[in-house]
């Protein structure tokens, strides 16, 4: 409990529908301690990334919190001020999207929006920030960093922009990172260099991560610890090994005989 | 930046879109004269004062509604000479009009590079220099004079500072409110949105022209030249934001469902700092061929308050307010050249019209494909 970095203890998240309320998460428990990788494990529509969302109280203006707590090094990020909750985002928590193509702005190279998490979160100045951003380029193992940072999203390759996109999320030093399904568009074997990235930062950078996934693949990998979510409910969760070897619960059983086939 | 060849170098970085509708746009012929006009208009106006042969209060009350100076190449017997005007003497027919017979005995030669009124060369140099005139007592009026025997050409240049400033100037502000307003409403939808649309609306239901005359009356009648100028500008971008809100309210919220802004606020962006770079930027081609087709609204509003009387003051000139002259039937007549200026307005308007157009074709992806196949 004392190292534990996120703790979400009975987080609840109801959707408004003209015909009331539908739960989308009901219940969740679970703690994510410092450097060490969690993994969020589901079916599509289970809740994987709102929960995601609920961490960083970014869920669509339809959906709210209806019960529960996220705690955030002890202190409830849910009764934050919004200013407050802002200067977390990026600085002590951030987010890698699975579709880096959309999460860029199609309008500006990555440099510059890398920069700006940096404008936003340290005191560098404008030269200083150039230079940390070909850092962090060449820190996720990108070639050739200085084109690359003069380079639209739309001009990166798919593995590109996911390391661009990582770059972005570690640029303030976060103490965690929320992964939701960051491999899930690339190939397979842009997806091991990823996980092999992420194995490299966990090590370089004592980050946390919280990955959500449908990859056991992947989960196997990387994670320590594994939430198993259906319907919204946690329905397993354990120690990677533990969980992936013996699956009590009917459901973990049929989703790891499906990725497994 | 060369570090050898590899197979994962990314390509050079490739024409951005605004290099391709640029070659799109200079592509257009048209577009390109209308382009180059534009800019000789505006290098007119900045360099008015030495390129007007007289200042813009410089009269002869003797030369009212005298004609445009011909200059000549002969003299009185017939023989070639270097360029003159002749003197100009004033006579009446048998109606008791005016009427002004060249006497070509009386030669001022034609002068360029010469020494005529005091200016003040860009604000601030002071010179006499002109590029063109002719020795006083002699006058050289080459679009004909106004009223009080001023030179219509020089007052045309002139007005044109303040024609021409007045689109860019009333746009300017206008587009910073409009823009502004439009993104906060839309970014932040609910009530901001309800608020600020409604306040919208407010302005665009009073017809435009009697909301700027009823703002005009506000103005106090002691105010300077300048202070009108500003006023009048200030007035009709007050009442010009409202349109354009609107249309950047509605992209702005189809822009903040996208993920880059989800993205944006995930970074710890702030909600100012998401609408200035996230949001506003990609409202910017409707911005431009917006701006482009707005500014001509700006200087017809202004002529239309000058040629009221209501706005730039005499002796100060608009085209506006030299057309003013024009409004009866008697001086047309008589003095036909004193409908120059409506000439000038007409070029400018058509040529920031013809440049807003080509830069919507030249902005919008479809159109450009159907060019490329047809």
């Amino acid at each position: 409990m004392n190292d534990s970095l996120l703790s979400i203890q009975g987080l609840s998240v109801v959707i408004r529908r003209e015909c009331g309320e539908k739960r989308l998460l009901e219940e969740v428990d679970f703690q994510v301690s410092s450097d060490s990788i969690v993994a969020l494990v589901g079916a599509s529509g289970s809740g994987k990334t709102t929960m995601g969302l609920a961490i960083l109280r970014l869920l669509p203006e339809a959906m709210r919190v209806s019960k529960g707590k996220v705690l955030w090094q002890g202190q409830d990020l849910l009764t934050l001020s919004e200013e407050a909750m802002r200067r977390k985002r990026g600085k002590e928590i951030a987010m890698i999207f699975q579709e880096p193509l959309n999460a860029f702005d199609p309008v500006f190279p990555v440099g510059y929006q890398i920069a700006e998490v940096l404008q936003e979160h340290t005191a560098l100045t404008a030269a200083a920030r150039q230079q940390r951003v070909l850092e962090l380029l060449a820190d996720v193992e990108i070639e050739h960093p200085e084109r690359v940072a003069r380079q639209y999203p739309h001009q990166l390759s798919g593995g590109m922009r996911q390391r661009a996109m990582i770059a972005q999320a570690i640029a303030a030093s976060p103490a965690l990172v929320i992964a939701d399904e960051p491999t899930s568009n690339l190939d397979v074997t842009i997806q091991a260099k990823i996980m092999e990235l992420f194995r490299k930062l966990r090590r370089q950078r004592k980050i946390s991560m919280l990955l959500i996934s449908h990859d056991l693949g992947m989960v196997k990998e990387l994670a320590d610890h594994v939430v198993v979510l259906a319907d919204g409910r946690p329905i397993e969760s354990g120690k990677v090994s533990e969980v992936l070897e013996r699956p009590r619960h009917p459901f973990t059983e049929k989703i790891l005989q499906a990725s497994l086939l | 930046m060369n570090k050898g060849s590899s197979q994962n170098i990314p390509p050079e970085i490739s024409l951005t879109r605004w290099q391709i509708a640029m070659r799109q746009f200079s592509k257009n012929r048209v577009a390109v004269v209308c382009a180059w006009v534009l800019a000789l208009l505006y290098a007119t106006a900045i360099f008015a004062d030495f390129l007007a042969p007289y200042s813009f209060r410089n009269e002869d009350r003797d030369y009212s509604y005298c004609q445009p100076t011909v200059i000549r190449f002969l003299s009185a017997d017939g023989e070639l000479t270097a360029p003159y005007v002749a003197d100009m003497k004033l006579t009446f027919d048998e109606f008791h009009r005016r009427v002004y017979e060249a006497d070509l005995t009386s030669k001022f030669p034609l002068k360029f590079f010469t020494q005529g009124d005091a200016y003040k060369f860009l604000g601030i140099v002071p010179m006499r220099l002109h590029f063109f005139g002719v020795d006083a007592p002699g006058r050289i009026y080459l679009w004909g004079a106004d009223a009080r025997g001023r030179d219509l050409f020089s007052r045309i240049i002139y007005g044109a500072r303040t024609s021409l400033s007045i689109g860019i100037l009333g746009v300017l502000i206008s587009f910073s409110i409009g823009l502004f307003i439009g993104g906060v409403a839309g970014y932040f939808g609910g009530r901001i949105d309800n608020i600020l649309m409604r306040l919208c609306e407010m302005f665009m239901i009073v017809p435009s022209f009697y909301l700027l005359l009823a703002l005009r009356a506000v103005v106090p009648e002691n105010f300077t030249s300048l202070q009108v100028y500003f006023a009048i500008v200030l007035i009709m971008s007050f009442i010009g934001w409202a349109g354009l809100a609107r249309i950047i309210r509605g992209m702005s919220l189809s822009l903040r469902e996208r993920e880059f802004v989800l993205s944006a606020k995930a970074m710890g962006l702030s909600d100012g700092m998401i609408i200035l770079r996230h949001i506003l930027p990609h409202t910017l081609s409707y911005s431009i061929i917006s701006i482009m087709l707005s500014i001509p609204g700006y200087i017809l509003g202004e002529s239309a308050l000058s040629l009221l009387g209501l706005g730039i003051q005499d002796p100060y000139a608009s085209w506006g307010n030299l057309l003013s002259d024009a409004m009866g039937i008697v001086q047309i007549q008589f003095a036909p050249w004193i409908l120059m200026p409506g000439l000038f307005i007409f070029i400018t308007v058509v040529c920031f019209n013809v440049i807003g157009d080509t830069l919507r074709d030249c902005l919008d992806p479809l159109f450009k494909s159907e060019m490329s196949t047809a």
